[in-house]
């Protein structure tokens, strides 16, 4: 997943003509299996003698969140609750599936 | 300088896997993508399954594993086209790797086509190869408390297949147990138990295959 997101990184960069990336922003969802920790070790491990070797990567993790129509209670549907842990309802509308991954922006110059 | 960028990190494969449902669609190709653990017993599965089916359908595989070509040779051995990807050091197969061993086979000519994924509870999960349908594949042997140890495997799959029923009575495994983890991750999840050794159990595998090629057509 790093590796993707580097790749992913020096293409938009050359794109804009950057030649050098001083940050990279990230939304990751809490139910799309990349674990932020991870993904950030493995980032500062690969971004060596890239356009990214001196970029921070900052990680917007998105929880996953359900809101029961029953209760009106707001909650964490991760990992796999989808019944009102207040109420017990199955009335749930999915706010934010958590499955997010995405490269939301580089800077650099 | 910042450049708005907000593209899906999975975004290419995801391009690629539907250029692989395309062409798999325009052949009237079902394509089953087969997870499981190292050893579970993927393998024996399709040798099983190509002894019985090969002779009224057209099957090929494609095999996914780091390293040898071991699996392809077996499936090989049982008459069936099979192609080997060798990742190297990747723990899943993608859509591209996929792409590029699709070049080996007339699909015009296929009923069904089915890839082995890299033995991995983890990472195949994440990556769309353009399948019909997922199948996940649990052995007695590896515990029954691997569906909410591995959640995402389990929400991605439309069959589970408990396998290695066999061994049962020798190790610590509730059926019952893992079809309500399963359920509860996934509730529209069908399971089947099977011994793909001894041959339990197989019909209902067999019987599962050709509904959906029945249906398709």
């Amino acid at each position: 997943m790093a590796i993707i997101l580097l790749e992913m990184v020096e293409g938009e960069a050359e794109k804009a003509g950057i030649a050098r990336v001083t940050s990279v922003k990230v939304r990751v969802g809490a139910s799309s299996g990349v674990v932020p920790d991870a993904l950030g070790f493995a980032f500062e491990a690969a971004k060596d003698d890239t356009m990214a070797s001196s970029a921070k990567l900052l990680i917007d993790e998105i929880p996953a969140r359900g809101f029961c129509r029953e209760c009106s209670k707001d909650f964490s549907t991760f990992p796999f609750r989808y019944t009102c842990p207040v109420c017990f309802g199955l009335d749930i509308e999915i706010r934010e599936t958590g499955d997010e991954l995405t490269l939301m922006s580089i800077e650099g110059e | 300088m910042e450049i708005d960028v907000q593209k899906g990190l999975l975004a290419a494969n995801e391009r690629l896997a539907q250029e692989n449902r395309s062409l798999f669609a325009r052949s009237g190709l079902f394509v089953v993508n087969i997870m499981s653990g190292p050893g579970a017993g993927k393998t024996t599965l399709l040798e099983r399954t190509c002894e019985t089916l090969a002779a009224r359908l057209n099957i090929a595989v494609i095999e996914g594993d780091l390293q040898t070509s071991e699996d392809a040779e077996r499936i090989a051995a049982k008459g069936v086209h099979a192609v080997q990807i060798n990742t190297g050091g990747g723990c899943h197969l993608d859509a591209k790797m996929v792409q590029g061993a699709l070049k080996s086979f007339d699909l015009d000519a296929l009923d069904l086509l089915i890839i082995e994924n890299v033995g991995n509870l983890v990472c195949p999960a994440a990556f769309d190869l353009g399948e019909s349908a997922r199948v996940m594949l649990l052995s007695t042997p590896e515990g029954d408390e691997k569906p909410i140890k591995y959640p995402l495997m389990f929400t991605r799959s439309q069959l589970l297949i408990i396998n290695k029923m066999d061994l049962l009575d020798y190790v610590d495994f509730d059926v019952k147990r893992v079809e309500g983890y399963a359920k509860k991750i996934n509730p529209g999840i069908e399971i089947i138990t099977v011994s793909a050794k001894t041959g339990e159990g197989m019909e209902g595998w067999y019987g599962w295959l050709t509904g959906k090629l029945e249906k398709k057509s």
